[in-house]
This record gives C-alpha cells, sequence and structure tokens, in this order.
C-alpha cells in the first residue's frame, strides 16, 4: 500500500498506529487482497455500516480503530479495482483455496447469491465499485468454465 | 464502421491543433497557474484515492480482452462484451455529466467576472463542445465494435477533460472569492 498516502489521510497518529498493527498482526498473514477485503469487510456492521474491532479498540480507541479499517478496507478495494482481470481470477483462486470450502460449492454460492457485492466500502467512487463487482462476476464465469472444461475431460 | 473511427479521429486532430495554436498566444499566463493548480492536485491526490483516470484505461483494456479471448470460450466472450459495453455506457454518462457540471460552474462563475478573457472562454467553449462530441462518439463506437475499440478516444478524453478542470478553474480564479460565494447559493 501507499504509505505516503495512506499518511496524509490519517491525519489522527493513533489511526496510524492502529493502521499499521493492523497490517502487521492481521492483514499481513491473510493471503491475497481479495481475502483481506473480506476480512476487512466483515469487520463492518451490516447496518450502521460503522467498523468494529475489539482487540484493536482497545489499545488505539474506537475513533483511531474505525479510521485504520475503513482506510486499510479503501486501499484494498482499490488496488484490486486496479488489477486486471487475469490478476483477479488469481485472487479467486488464493481465496477458494484459502476458504477450506468445495471449490464447486463455493463458485455456485458466489454466482448466485453474489455476495461479494457487499464487501465494497462505503465511501468509495461508484463507477470504481461497479468495475470491481463486474470483473468479480467475470472472474467467476472464467473458473466455472475452467473446472467444466476438466471435469469433462476423461 | 472504420470511416467512421477516421473521419473522427481527423476531426479530433483538427480540433485539437486548432485548441493549441490557440493556447499557444497566451500560454505563460495559463500556465503559471494551471502549474500551481496541478500542486494542488497532486496534494489532493496524496490525500485519497483522487485519481480516478485510470478507470477509462481499465474498462477499455486490451490485456483483459487478450485474456478472455485466450479461455477460447464463445460464451465468456459474449458476457465480457455485455459487460464492458454497460460499464462503458455508464463511464461515458458519468463523464459526460462531469463536463456538464464544469461548463454549468464556469458559466454562473463568468458572470460574475469583472474582466473576461474572450479568448480564452472561446477555447473553453472549444473544449466543451469538443469533449461533448467525443463522449457521444465513443458512445456509438461502444454499440458498434469491439469492449477495446474506444481505448485511445476514452484516454484521450480523460486527458482533455483533466486539462478542461485546470483551465475552467484558471480562468475563474481571477473572479473574486466573495462574487465566486454568492454565485454558489
Amino acid at each position: 500500500m501507499n504509505r505516503v498516502n495512506t499518511r496524509a489521510r490519517l491525519a489522527n497518529p493513533d489511526a496510524l498506529k492502529a493502521y499499521d498493527d493492523l497490517w502487521q498482526r492481521t492483514l499481513g498473514k491473510i493471503p491475497g487482497d481479495l481475502n483481506r477485503m473480506i476480512y476487512l469487510a466483515s469487520t463492518r456492521d451490516y447496518n450502521s455500516g460503522r467498523y468494529h474491532h475489539a482487540g484493536l479498540e482497545a489499545t488505539f480507541g474506537y475513533e483511531a480503530v474505525k479510521q485504520a479499517l475503513e482506510t486499510a478496507h479503501q486501499d484494498i478495494f482499490w488496488k484490486l479495482t486496479r488489477s486486471s482481470l487475469e490478476q483477479l481470477v488469481g485472487e479467486l483462486e488464493v481465496y477458494i483455496r484459502s476458504s477450506g470450502e468445495s471449490p464447486e460449492e463455493l463458485l455456485r454460492t458466489w454466482r448466485t447469491l453474489q455476495p461479494y457485492r457487499v464487501a465494497i466500502p462505503l465511501e468509495v467512487d461508484a463507477m470504481g465499485a461497479q468495475l470491481l463487482l463486474s470483473n468479480l462476476k467475470l472472474g467467476l464465469e472464467v473458473l466455472q468454465k475452467r473446472r467444466s472444461q476438466q471435469a469433462a475431460r476423461p | 464502421m472504420n470511416l467512421v473511427i477516421l473521419l473522427f479521429v481527423l476531426a479530433a486532430v483538427l480540433v485539437g491543433s486548432l485548441l493549441y495554436f490557440l493556447r499557444a498566444k497566451d500560454r505563460p499566463a495559463i500556465a503559471e497557474k494551471v502549474e500551481a493548480h496541478s500542486l494542488d492536485g497532486q496534494a489532493a491526490d496524496a490525500a485519497g484515492d483522487g485519481d480516478l483516470q485510470f478507470l477509462g484505461d481499465a474498462i477499455f483494456s486490451e490485456g483483459d480482452w487478450d485474456f478472455i479471448r485466450g479461455e477460447d470460450s464463445p460464451l465468456l466472450t459474449e458476457l465480457f462484451r455485455e459487460e464492458r459495453r454497460g460499464l462503458a455506457a455508464r463511464w461515458l454518462n458519468h463523464s459526460a455529466e462531469r463536463i456538464r457540471t464544469i461548463r454549468e460552474d464556469h458559466v454562473r462563475n463568468s458572470r460574475f467576472s469583472q474582466d473576461l478573457d474572450v479568448l480564452a472562454e472561446v477555447k473553453l467553449l472549444g473544449l466543451f463542445v469538443y469533449l461533448i462530441t467525443l463522449c457521444r462518439c465513443m458512445s456509438l463506437v461502444v454499440r458498434v465494435a469491439e469492449p477495446t475499440a474506444p481505448r485511445t478516444l476514452a484516454l484521450h478524453f480523460e486527458k482533455m477533460a483533466g486539462r478542461l478542470a485546470l483551465q475552467q478553474e484558471a480562468v475563474v480564479s481571477h473572479v473574486p472569492a466573495e462574487e465566486l460565494r454568492r454565485s454558489h447559493p
């Protein structure tokens, strides 16, 4: 991530510390940016849209952690949005491998319910969000097609 | 179809050349202001993800198109075409809206200017018309050609739209702040 950019946006020093801590202890250990985006979206309340992380809040306070989580979520979103379709298919493969679920089931669920739609940060450009959602949809179809081809081979 | 694109590119080159020569006359004054605004823009970008110029590039990406064609699946190719046409249409609407907003703001602010630079105003009007025409032409190309066909036009559009915003700000920057505040209810 662009640290200069992040430093400029996180004016609160505690938020910057929380951001660093979040990367060192949590995000850095999660494989793949898509995985990271899904994780960060899971720290956000579905109804209020507020981010929560009990462990970090105990050290840095609610406001600083909220800013850190929101910034990390947006950073990763933009990184994925700037990725090529091929890179995004790679991210999906990493996500599927690390999920522990059967690839067939996961692909079926993701293609049908499109749960990745709720993983988009709230305050991002609508066109950027539409581009990423469209690329994820295409990426899932690419993986589905590859699986079908593999299954059809004798 | 190729003839239409060729004619459009020729028209674009003509308008571009005209604007270039018009701009060359009073370049120092505008350039200084534009540079100052560019630096402000860099600071704004550093503060957030303000740079959305990559969107046009990404929507009309040749790399993505090659990747999908490499999968050798007519269904995937058709889905890609459909998705990118939808995105391109939204992006073009969004871009045209952005240009219209800049123009409306400019017209509103110009009403309060004490010393309008007629040449600068004519150049801006030319740029507005050029960009809106470019949007319409790209809309047409998106409907009938391959998903990546308007890529060069889209990149050119983004460049010119960025220049328009900077020039428009430079032209109205001499309008008294008090008048600008009054013009925005």
